[in-house]
């Protein structure tokens, strides 16, 4: 990384000329300067992905059957064979009743779709709509990329959005009880679904079996975070919903 | 509802007529980074420019926060001098590379800092030199030399993922939304759809690979 220090000092930082700094850079950067250049290791970009949804909306009417969705996820992401780095698994829930299960796989489509899949959803009634699709790599960053176009401009960027939001990080070790899943999903439904704003959660899985993420120890960057199971992420945003709600009335 | 209202108004009321003597701190301390900016030739905005509210409308509008001075430096030289100059009049420092912060801090999270944009550190610049041959390439569209890219401290996620696509066929793991910065990004542990594959920090250049 090329670095300007909080005394002015440019360097250019490395592992092995800065290891302080360079720990330090890799998690809590503004306490300690500004990065200018970032040196990144790049890989091969896939030819294409997997990409998949898998839609419960009606389980979406008891807490046990939302609990008993993400209690098999789990188990899958922490204990299955078949788990490994290759799947990207996000559960995205909103006011409207969505839940669904997504995300994409890094290998072969009738492998996924005989074998990952099936071992994913196992014991779990039959989903709403399930889609699997081949998409190629560009194609797979700008389905994901809510909307946006990945080209941005380099000047006068002008999006806008107004919003709560709140987190919560679940550790690889203390994995969701059934209680604690049957309470979120309790709420959900007895409060979410019924809220005066429109909300969305995205639970995102970091860790699980082969996760990446969590090989580093916690003591090699600033980031220390190398134990993370599931990460809670709600927002709730008004503005979007706005003119769509004042359009029904009218 | 009535009642507050009528407070609110005694209260800015009370306020104006209070002469605060750290306004004059204050304004004597804007005039010194001016002054130390202008000294050094850095790009600056002030309030009276046309761009003001373009540079500094926080990305949720929810958490505005309106800075005292904002650089747009197009060197590390005048990065350095920003920070120089904002320590020396006692205003505090601000990095801002996509600005979306949840809660503003790109900012400074609060009123009065001096925000420093990056948008003029944007390139992307991916290393082909040295082309790998190894057989696992098969299952990639192409080879791409050491394939350590250079990216500026205020790149934008999609044009990051495009250009090293372009550039070279390669990827590497970042968030989903395009007008994210890499600036918080990559020094937060930004997560994306390839971070259990490709890990978080594991592919700065001297981790993944030493040659640099």
């Amino acid at each position: 990384m090329d670095v300007v220090l909080a005394n002015g000092t440019q360097l250019h930082v490395t592992r092995t000329t800065h290891p302080e700094l360079y720990y330090a850079l890799r998690g809590a950067a503004d306490s300690i300067g500004v990065v200018t250049t970032f040196y990144l290791q790049t890989q091969p970009a896939p030819v294409q992905i997997v990409s998949y949804s898998v839609n419960f909306t009606s389980a979406l009417k008891s807490s046990s059957s939302v609990a008993d969705v993400l209690l098999q996820l789990q188990k899958f992401a922490q204990s299955s064979p078949l788990m490994d780095r290759n799947i990207t698994l996000e559960i995205y829930m909103n006011i409207f009743g969505t839940f669904e299960l997504r995300g994409w796989y890094f290998g072969d489509r009738t492998h996924f779709s005989s074998a990952v899949l099936p071992a994913m959803l196992e014991g779990l009634p039959k989903a709403d709509n399930t889609t699997i699709a081949t998409r190629k790599w560009l194609d797979a960053l700008q389905d994901i990329a809510e909307g946006e176009p990945l080209v941005e401009p380099l000047t006068g960027y002008n999006n806008h959005q107004t919003f709560y939001t709140k987190s919560i990080v679940t550790r690889e070790a203390k994995p969701l009880t059934r209680r604690a899943l049957e309470s979120f999903a309790g709420y959900v439904i007895s409060k979410g679904l019924s809220a005066e704003s429109p909300w969305e959660t995205y639970i995102s899985l970091y860790g699980g079996r082969d996760s990446q993420i969590n090989v580093p120890s916690p003591d090699s960057a600033a980031y220390s975070h190398r134990d993370s199971l599931w990460v809670f992420q709600v927002n709730s945003s008004p503005s979007p919903f706005r003119q769509h709600l004042s359009g029904s009335i009218l | 509802m009535l009642s507050t209202s009528l407070l609110f108004l005694f209260v800015s009321n009370a306020i104006a007529d209070f002469v605060d003597p750290r306004d004059h701190l204050v304004n004597r301390q804007h005039q010194a980074l001016q002054d130390c900016l202008h000294a050094k030739a850095v790009p600056t905005t002030l309030n009276s420019s046309s761009d003001w509210t373009s540079l500094t409308t926080a990305f949720n509008l929810r958490l505005q926060y309106t800075p005292v001075v904002v650089t747009i430096p197009e060197t590390p030289q005048q990065v350095s001098d920003s920070i120089t100059c904002a320590a020396a009049a006692g205003i505090k420092v601000q990095p801002r590379s996509g600005g979306h912060s949840y809660g503003s801090y790109s900012l400074g999270g609060k009123n009065g800092s001096l925000t420093i944009d990056l948008q003029k550190f944007n390139e992307v610049s991916l290393d082909k030199g040295r082309q790998l041959t190894h057989f696992f390439m098969i299952f990639a569209n192409r080879s791409q030399g050491t394939g350590i890219v250079r990216a500026g401290g205020g790149v934008r996620l999609g044009n990051l993922g495009l250009g090293v696509y372009k550039q070279g066929q390669a990827a590497l793991p970042h968030g989903t939304y395009p007008g994210v910065g890499i600036g918080g990004h990559y020094t937060h542990g930004g997560f994306g759809y390839s971070s259990r594959r490709w890990g978080k920090y594991r592919c700065f250049a001297n981790i993944c690979n030493d040659s640099s």
